[in-house]
């Protein structure tokens, strides 16, 4: 696996930006609780770069994590802002980190108590409860069914069905106007196909019989030439060479 | 015989009658009271058990412990659940029970599990807040949630916008197995640092719901 194959398959298990970066921290075995946050950024960037290559959405929480830690990391690097160019109630490099490690750590917290919960539904789910609920409120499926069961019934039904009379109504599509229009389509635009034909009168099992009738009339009749390269291709339809 | 012998003896007899009559009474508190049980398609609490059986909380006590102790190595076992009993299928015939019942969806995902858990310690709470924490869009496990009904709308919060809050149900607390929310597993909170929920938003984001 390449390392682009890597980071894919691994940005796909990532649920948002808190988990990204708890998984960076706890990647390197950091604490949580100490680690300069500013010093993940490179990783952290690294990936929403790589989701960019991959043609991934990114989503604006990502970058808005991503424009705090490279902040972060700005601030590493310079020496601190002199107190009188800083705004009145700006806040300083250390709240803006001290504010995205709390999320994290709460993050963290309820992450865990979410895979808590998943042992608990385990433990849970062994007993059953007798549900006398209204049966007919939703369609939920409570018992096994054989599907072998339920189609030799659906077919001993069918068998015994009365017959029916209808009345099948076609919808005529007429050989003689199909030719006209199809010689039309092709002096007009200068070449059309069968395919193209099909596809654009809607794909109807008639449509493509009474099409390919027309054009072997037309053919026969010399009103157009056709060319099929291959014995699976479409067949082009052209003007007749004067 | 002498009289005082017969008066002990009449005494005692009484005394059996009593007891004879006390254990029937018991007995027929717990049979309604299993019954109950029985029917229920919900965890039925002590006080809602001794006004259908018109006794008082202290007998139904009495009886769903002796109900407890009767079911205790058979097929159905009686489960402390929901803030109420109920009994269900133990979990030791759980083959059996799932070849005829089909087993339910209980796979939540490990996002979904995060905004339970949100839910089930913050609540009433809006998706804002649970967005809040988890840092992402929380729409599609939250109707996940809905959908499996492990949490419902609790009204609106009276804020700007006034967005929807969500609570857990007791469905919630049965599927996972919890009497109450207080047997939630806890949040290990380290003292000074209680998790406020404002503190948690970026001063840019402390309007997060959207209409």
């Amino acid at each position: 696996m390449t390392d682009a194959e890597a980071l894919r398959v691994r940005l796909d298990v990532f649920d948002g930006p808190l988990d990204l970066l708890l998984s960076l921290i706890k990647e390197q075995q950091l604490d949580i609780a100490t680690v300069p946050l500013a010093s993940v950024a490179e990783q952290y960037l690294a990936y929403v770069r790589m989701m960019e290559d991959l043609d991934m959405e990114v989503a604006a929480e990502y970058l808005v994590i991503a424009a705090t830690l490279v902040f972060l990391k700005s601030k590493a690097l310079l020496p601190p802002i002199p107190a009188e160019f800083v705004d009145e109630g700006e806040e300083t490099p250390e709240e803006v980190e001290e504010r995205l490690r709390r999320r994290l750590i709460a993050y963290s917290r309820y992450r865990e108590l979410g895979l808590q919960l998943r042992v608990r539904q385990e433990e849970a789910s062994g007993f059953y409860y007798r549900d006398l609920g209204d049966p007919t409120s939703e369609l939920v499926q409570h018992y096994r069914v054989d599907p072998e069961k339920l189609k030799r019934a659906f077919i001993l039904m069918l068998q015994q069905a009365r017959p029916e009379k209808r009345e099948v109504v076609r919808e005529r599509v007429s050989l003689l106007a199909q030719m006209d229009y199809i010689s039309r389509k092709v002096k007009e635009e200068g070449s059309s196909s069968f395919f193209a034909l099909c596809h654009e009168l809607g794909m109807t099992r008639e449509v493509i019989i009474i099409t390919f009738l027309a054009i072997l009339e037309l053919v026969r009749r010399r009103r157009i030439e056709f060319e099929q390269p291959d014995l699976d291709d479409d067949i082009r339809l052209l003007p007749v060479k004067s | 015989m002498n009289d005082t012998e017969e008066l002990v003896n009449d005494t005692e007899e009484l005394v059996n009658v009593e007891a004879q009559e006390l254990h029937a009474a018991a007995e027929s508190v717990q049979a309604a009271v299993e019954a109950l049980l029985f029917v229920a398609s919900e965890a039925l609490d002590t006080k809602r058990l001794a006004k259908l059986t018109g006794e008082d909380e202290r007998a139904i006590a009495l009886a769903l412990q002796a109900l407890e102790e009767r079911y205790s190595n058979g097929g159905i076992v009686l489960r402390q659940v929901a803030g109420g009993y109920r009994l269900a299928t133990s979990s030791a015939v759980r083959d059996a029970v799932e070849a005829y019942l089909l087993p339910p969806k209980t796979t939540l995902s490990t996002p979904a599990l995060e905004a339970l858990a949100i839910v089930a310690n913050m609540q009433p709470v809006t998706k804002g807040e649970i967005e809040a924490i988890r840092g992402v869009n929380s729409d599609s496990v939250v109707s996940t949630l809905l959908d499996r009904g492990l949490i419902a709308e609790a009204g609106r919060k009276d804020v700007v916008g006034r967005p929807m809050t969500y609570k857990t149900t007791p469905l919630f607390l049965e599927s996972f197995g919890l009497r109450s929310l207080e047997d939630l597993p806890q949040l290990e909170l380290e003292p000074g640092q209680p998790l406020e929920l404002n503190l948690l938003l970026p001063a840019a984001e402390e309007a997060p719901e959207p209409a």
